[in-house]
């Protein structure tokens, strides 16, 4: 069994509290570091990151990525999205295929 | 590119063996790519749907906590969330998509008989239908999460299948295939200096005779 974590501002993670997930409040850049570093001593299955939080430390989107688990994804914040997660798609699909196929026609 | 080869019978066989093998192994390579690529975009389309659906979803209920927050006091508000006694664990197993590793995810909350992880009093409304809300997207996002880290891991494949075979077909392939030609050339140009040469060897003969 996993954990289950939620990076983000304060008010987005609120409601994640509820279901029992560990929250992470992030408001400066600098606490990005002691972030990473809690979620790789806890077995964490699934990361959820705000948009807000993946801007402010970039690095914890990455963090996980050559590794199967926890797996890193990215929530819009209380005051909607703004892309963040479909460009990080994007740029994935960009590296594995060579060329933007995907995402021309849906902007 | 420069050829280090000694241009005998014996490397032309050589040269001819790798140059098969290496066909064999770009168009096993090329099959490969096509089969990742295929479960790929299959992949990128099932995120697509998600995302769209989770997002949506989740601009609704996460305000929601703020409405709650603010038609009741600051303090009951945490203090029914921290006594939560739901625990979200991740249930985790793994598929395999063309021998690449993906997670399968499942969101499971202990308890799951209560939804609600406080008591009645001094809790609003608001906040029910935003635990409410939350819990019924959970599945969805855990699904998004997992989906995504399997296009990550998917792409890493790709880019490194899409690397050989380019290694193989841009490469490898030309250099035996020029290889092997130089050596046949070589071979041909030998055969011609012996053949000239016996000709040569056989008129001086002829005329020793005559």
């Amino acid at each position: 069994m996993y954990k289950m974590a939620v990076v983000g501002e304060e008010e987005a993670v609120l409601g994640f509290r509820s279901l029992g997930a560990d929250i992470f409040t992030l408001s400066r850049p600098e606490e990005g570091a002691r972030i990473i570093a809690a979620l790789k001593r806890g077995r964490y299955g699934v990361i959820f990151l705000t948009e807000r939080a993946a801007n402010t430390v970039p690095e914890l989107v990455v963090a996980f990525d050559d590794q199967p688990l926890p797996a890193v994804a990215i929530i819009p914040g209380i005051e909607g999205s703004m892309g963040l997660a479909r460009t990080r798609m994007k740029k994935i699909v960009e590296k594995a295929v060579g060329a933007d196929i995907l995402f021309q026609e849906r902007g | 590119m420069e050829i280090r080869v000694s241009a005998t019978r014996m490397q032309l066989l050589a040269t001819r063996k790798r140059l098969e093998m290496a066909e064999r192994g770009h168009k096993l390579l090329k099959d490969k790519l096509d089969e990742l690529m295929k479960h790929f975009l299959e992949l990128i389309n099932a995120e697509h749907k998600l995302r769209e659906e989770v997002e949506a979803a989740l601009l609704l209920v996460l305000p929601a906590f703020l409405e709650a927050r603010a038609t009741m006091s600051r303090e009951a508000m945490e203090g029914a969330l921290l006594v939560s006694r739901a625990q979200s664990k991740i249930e985790a197993a793994s598929r395999n998509i063309m021998n690449v590793k993906v997670p399968e995810l499942t969101w499971v909350i202990g308890e799951a008989q209560d939804v609600y992880p406080y008591g009645f009093y001094g809790t609003s409304a608001a906040l029910d239908d935003a635990v409410e809300g939350l819990t019924k997207i959970m599945p969805k996002l855990v699904e998004l999460a997992e989906v995504e880290k399997s296009i990550e891991l998917l792409a890493d494949e790709l880019e490194k299948t899409r690397r050989r075979v380019n290694a193989l077909e841009y490469v490898v392939i030309p250099n035996l295939e020029e290889t092997a030609r130089y050596i046949v050339m070589k071979l041909d140009e030998v055969e011609r200096g012996n053949l000239t040469r016996l000709m040569k060897v056989k008129e001086i003969v002829r005329k020793k005779r005559a």
